[in-house]
């Protein structure tokens, strides 16, 4: 992976879990991208005394108790679930990993100062941060609800990126580094970062899934995004009392957060193969 | 003539309990340019302590001992910091690692890594930094050093690993090569073609090479002189031909009758009873003088000094002086 970082890459996406995972992923992109512009107005009300009607060729995905588009709704969610998985997680990420290759490869009373604030920061339940932070925010705007999420979700991450580097400190590689006068940046970006790759894919992996959830959960509490915005999470929260008669309005919604999670599944193992030269 | 290398009463300490550990204890020795000088001793020693030392990488929560100094070609290593300490590392001193297995990162490619050598010390073009890294594969007798200079170390037998380690080491086109235990996760018969590659490399670059072993047939055949090291302390400094011929510390010469021998009479092999005593708890007097066939009273409560063995051969031992040469 030497310099070429997109071929590596491109080896990734080649990979049949990768075809699959990626293909999952450019089909939810046109959703999110090209869905909204073609489809009627997903708050759009046809027919609210029809109520919710199951999947036809007029709705593809049926329509809901109000009788929107479910079809629509998806597509108008997937920009912005869509868009809160990726850039929280990118944020939560890129914070945990930097605090957690900072930790590890100090040392010493920085490595204990940031190791005690998350610890104090996993002590308290994530959701009842957010509630903290929420309940002084009414109407909190999209970037600042994906920013909110991914500073509440880095410190899983840093304690698993620790770890990993404190096993991998030891390494003779890393030593041998440090006999070739190599200075800590160079340690840390070029020879520690590639070998806790796997570490962080495992965790965006899992991250992803949770976010989407996560923002759900904060919307049905009433703190996050509000309806008629049709996040997958409120969709899904919305049908709660319909799904008996109206299955559909849950099967969809609910359908896409399992095809989100399972492309970045796949995209994510391909990844950490084609990032692992040993495996190839 | 000055030596590049001096060191003076080199001691490291281990915090340990309320007290300190000992592991290197007044080390002193000196080496000259070109000279190829060996460093052996039992496992717990502190030989590669000591070699680490000359780097200032002695593992945390080591401390070297104020009253060392450490000079390489009038530099004061003891007084470097920051950029001056990484121009040192693998820019005037090389390190060969012990095991090739682990001392390669895994994720980069053999070139990335020598050419990462190559740089960090002297900064030049991308086209210049690689042909050089191709060079210098090829210098360490790698065949085919294009195709190779793209391979991961894991597609590389344990030789070829480990003549990249030699590559990486040469990379910063160091005074002194210190190689520690360079051959001992090899097969034989690749350890003899290494330690003649670094040789050959130490005649062509007019390098110093430290060679630290605890295998004194390694050392018999490639290096100008040989120093002893027991218990955290050099015990015997002499030419290796002297050394081999009339070794003069008793613990050299115990050493030696245990190495199995092809002539002769075969009989059980004598063996050095006891063990290494551990670096918190070093014996009085001198360290050898328990498990020592020549203890004499002297030896149990004074350090002895260094005698005059022979010519150029030094021991540390009450006694020897009545079976010098």
């Amino acid at each position: 992976m030497t310099g070429s970082l997109a071929a590596t890459l491109w080896a990734g996406l080649r990979s049949p879990s990768g075809r699959s995972g990626g293909l999952l992923l450019v089909g939810l992109l046109v959703l999110a991208l090209a869905g909204p512009r073609l489809l009627p107005d997903p708050t759009g009300i046809t027919d609210l005394a029809a109520g919710a009607s199951p999947p036809s060729l007029g709705h593809p995905f049926g329509t809901d108790h109000l009788s929107r588009d479910v079809l629509a709704r998806v597509a108008t969610g997937a920009r912005i679930s869509l868009a809160i998985a990726v850039l929280a997680v990118a944020l939560s990420l890129t914070v945990g990993t930097l605090a957690g290759l900072i930790a590890g490869f100090a040392g010493g009373w920085l490595d204990a100062l940031l190791m005690r604030m998350v610890d104090a920061a996993l002590a308290i339940p994530r959701l009842f941060v957010l509630l903290l932070l929420l309940v002084v925010w009414e109407q909190i705007p999209l970037p600042a609800l994906i920013g909110v999420i991914g500073l509440t979700g880095w410190f899983g991450t840093s304690r698993l990126v620790r770890g990993e580097v404190l096993r991998l400190r030891s390494e003779g590689y890393i030593q041998a580094a440090a006999a070739l006068g190599a200075a800590p940046k160079r340690t840390i970006f070029r020879h520690l970062l590639p070998n806790v790759l796997g570490v962080i894919l495992v965790s965006a992996t899992l991250s992803v899934g949770e976010v989407i959830l996560l923002e759900a959960g904060l919307s049905f509490l009433g703190v996050g995004l509000q309806p008629p915005t049709p996040s997958w999470g409120i969709m899904v929260l919305d049908s709660r009392n319909h799904f008996s008669t109206a299955p559909w309005t849950l099967f969809f919604p609910g359908g896409m957060i399992l095809i989100t999670v399972l492309a970045v599944n796949l995209m994510s193992d391909a990844l950490r193969a084609a990032f692992d030269p040993r495996s190839a | 003539m000055t030596p590049l290398l001096r060191v003076e009463k080199l001691k490291i300490t281990f915090p340990k309990g309320t007290g300190h550990s000992v592991p290197v204890d007044g080390v002193s020795f000196s080496i000259d340019r070109g000279e190829r000088v060996a460093l052996v001793g039992e496992s717990g020693s502190g030989k590669s302590l000591t070699s680490l030392a000359l780097l200032r990488l002695v593992p945390e929560p080591g401390r070297i001992a104020p009253e060392t100094s450490i000079q390489l070609d009038g530099i004061d290593i003891m007084g470097l910091k920051g950029e001056a300490l990484r121009a040192l590392r693998g820019g005037r001193i090389g390190l060969v690692f012990q095991d090739p297995m682990t001392s390669l990162n895994p994720v980069l490619t053999v070139g990335y890594q020598v050419k990462e050598a190559v740089t960090a010390h002297h900064s030049m073009p991308a086209g210049q930094a690689k042909d050089r890294t191709i060079g210098l594969l090829e210098e360490v007798g790698i065949p085919d050093p294009i195709a190779r200079y793209r391979a991961y170390p894991h597609e590389l037998s344990g030789g070829l690993r480990q003549r990249v380690m030699i590559a990486i080491a040469l990379g910063g086109e160091p005074d002194l090569l210190v190689a520690d235990e360079p051959t001992t996760a090899l097969d034989v018969t690749v350890q003899a073609q290494i330690l003649e590659l670094l040789d050959g490399l130490r005649t062509k670059r007019n390098m110093a090479l430290l060679l630290i072993t605890h295998d004194l047939g390694v050392v018999a055949e490639r290096t100008d002189r040989v120093m002893v090291m027991y218990a955290g302390q050099l015990v015997e400094t002499a030419p290796t031909r002297t050394l081999f011929a009339a070794p003069g510390h008793p613990y050299t010469q115990a050493l030696l009758r245990s190495m199995p021998r092809l002539t002769g009479p075969i009989t059980r092999l004598p063996q050095i009873m006891g063990a290494v005593p551990q670096p918190y708890a070093w014996p009085a007097g001198c360290r050898f003088h328990p498990r020592c066939e020549h203890c004499i009273d002297a030896c149990t409560s004074q350090a002895p000094p260094w005698r005059s063995a022979g010519p150029e051969q030094e021991a540390k031992c009450w006694v020897v002086e009545g079976r010098a040469p």
